[in-house]
């Protein structure tokens, strides 16, 4: 029984994550996101090293970047899309909650895009940015968005913001 | 049947193959295959600059920066970006990245550390660390925010970059914005860098580039950077006050050991 529910939401990802990509409009491009801004610290030895090598047959062949730390740091996996990118100087484009180009997060093998309007989120997937009529809702200080039987959590994920899908916070 | 193309190219290897038996033994072997030694005096000047930086009780650093991302085609994009940090030891940090994406700035009073998204008006605070450089690498290692500039408070005090440091080189006089300076430039793994160093008593560094040689795009980012050392500070500027429409929400811990397949997820 189980497995057969693991499964069952297994599919249910996938068919997420397909229509996600196949939303976005025009040709929209991942960035490899390896370019690194620090010459010193956990970047580039210690325990981030320990991790990149420890991970590196994995990523290699998805020649994504090498480390979960750094991946969050360079906006990997950040859409470029070129309709988008006639708008690029509008600054409204930005202000709202629902615009997935101020924050583009980091799903590393996992094509997430803006929440589909889907029925049934997984509890635990993380998207960009949250479908249109979400409402804000603050539960012990911090904000949520409730849209309709889902909620989704805003969260800093290194300098993006992620959205999760979360049980309905108390 | 050869060609007149193909006598040709034999002629020409032959000459070469000649020219270079003639240029005699002593200048072949090195040549190109001994890489740049680490130069002592490179590393001295490295080590001055970081003392001098720690000697700076505050001060305030504007930059312009471009960051090359490099999409899975392998094509490459710059993009335009800018930095201001503000600094006072032992405890305080203030720092704002612009760029034509996204916004950042980042609180630090010695006490809690916040990350606020000004145009998506969404923060993050937790406790942080009681020093600046404690502080750093607590938010690099447990939430996986990198600062920007991070470098400043590292140099000079990070022993560890020997063991991978490849090549220290000194390039030669140089002049960043009018200033003199001199250009210094290593290898160390997964990347080439270059600094220019201010000349005279006051070594700060002035441009930086980094060179990520472990994609072969070989992306770079670059800082040119504008100091001001008799900043006004004061305690305010490193508080975070939530600005108002401004929402609280979580922060993610960043896992570092490696998932053993998709590290996507959570």
């Amino acid at each position: 029984m189980a497995v057969f529910h693991r499964r069952s939401l297994l599919a249910l990802i996938s068919l997420a994550a397909l229509l996600a990509t196949l939303a976005p409009p025009a040709a929209a491009q991942r960035a490899r996101g390896a370019t690194r801004t620090q010459v010193s610290g956990s970047a580039s030895r210690g325990s981030a090293s320990a991790s990149r090598s420890a991970s590196s047959s994995a990523s290699r062949s998805t020649s994504s970047s090498r480390n979960v730390n750094r991946e969050v740091n360079r906006n990997v996996d950040r859409d470029v899309n070129v309709d988008r990118d006639i708008n690029i100087d509008v600054d409204n484009d930005w202000n709202d909650w629902d615009n997935d180009w101020d924050d583009h997060p980091v799903a590393r093998g996992v094509a997430f895009g803006t929440a589909a309007a889907l029925t049934a989120a997984a509890i635990g997937s993380i998207v960009y940015s949250v479908p249109p009529g979400c409402v804000p809702v603050v539960v012990n200080g911090f904000t949520y968005q409730q849209c309709g039987g889902t909620w989704y959590q805003p969260q800093y994920a290194g300098s993006q913001v992620t959205y999760v899908v979360v049980n309905p916070p108390q | 049947m050869p060609t007149s193309r193909t006598v040709f190219a034999t002629v020409v290897l032959a000459a070469a193959f000649l020219a270079a038996a003639a240029a005699g033994p002593s200048q072949q072997a090195p040549a190109g295959a001994a890489p740049p030694a680490v130069e002592p005096t490179v590393l001295q000047a490295l080590e001055r600059m970081g003392a001098y930086l720690r000697t700076l009780d505050s001060f305030e650093v504007q930059a312009r920066t471009a960051i090359d991302e490099v999409l899975e085609s392998g094509q490459k994009l710059q993009f335009d970006g800018a930095i201001r940090l503000r600094a006072r030891r032992p405890d305080r940090l203030w720092a704002e990245v612009v760029s034509d994406r996204k916004t950042r700035e980042y609180f630090y009073d010695g006490k809690t550390f916040t990350i606020y998204g000004p145009r998506n008006k969404l923060y993050a605070s937790v406790p942080a660390p009681a020093t600046l450089r404690e502080m750093i690498t607590a938010v690099e290692e447990k939430y996986g925010i990198f600062l920007p500039l991070a470098d400043l408070f590292r140099w000079g005090t990070d022993p560890l970059r020997r063991e991978t440091l490849r090549a220290a080189i000194n390039v030669g006089p140089a002049t960043v914005g009018g200033t003199p300076c001199d250009h210094l430039a290593f290898r160390d793994e997964g990347i080439d860098w270059q600094v220019w160093i201010q000349k005279g008593d006051a070594p700060l560094p002035r441009k930086l580039v980094i060179t990520t040689t472990d994609d072969e795009a070989r992306p770079q980012y670059v800082a040119a950077l504008d100091w001001n050392l008799a900043p006004a500070l004061n305690d305010r500027m490193f508080t975070f006050e939530p600005p108002q429409g401004a929402s609280r929400i979580a922060i993610r811990e960043v896992t570092l050991e490696p998932a053993s397949g998709n590290s996507g997820g959570n």
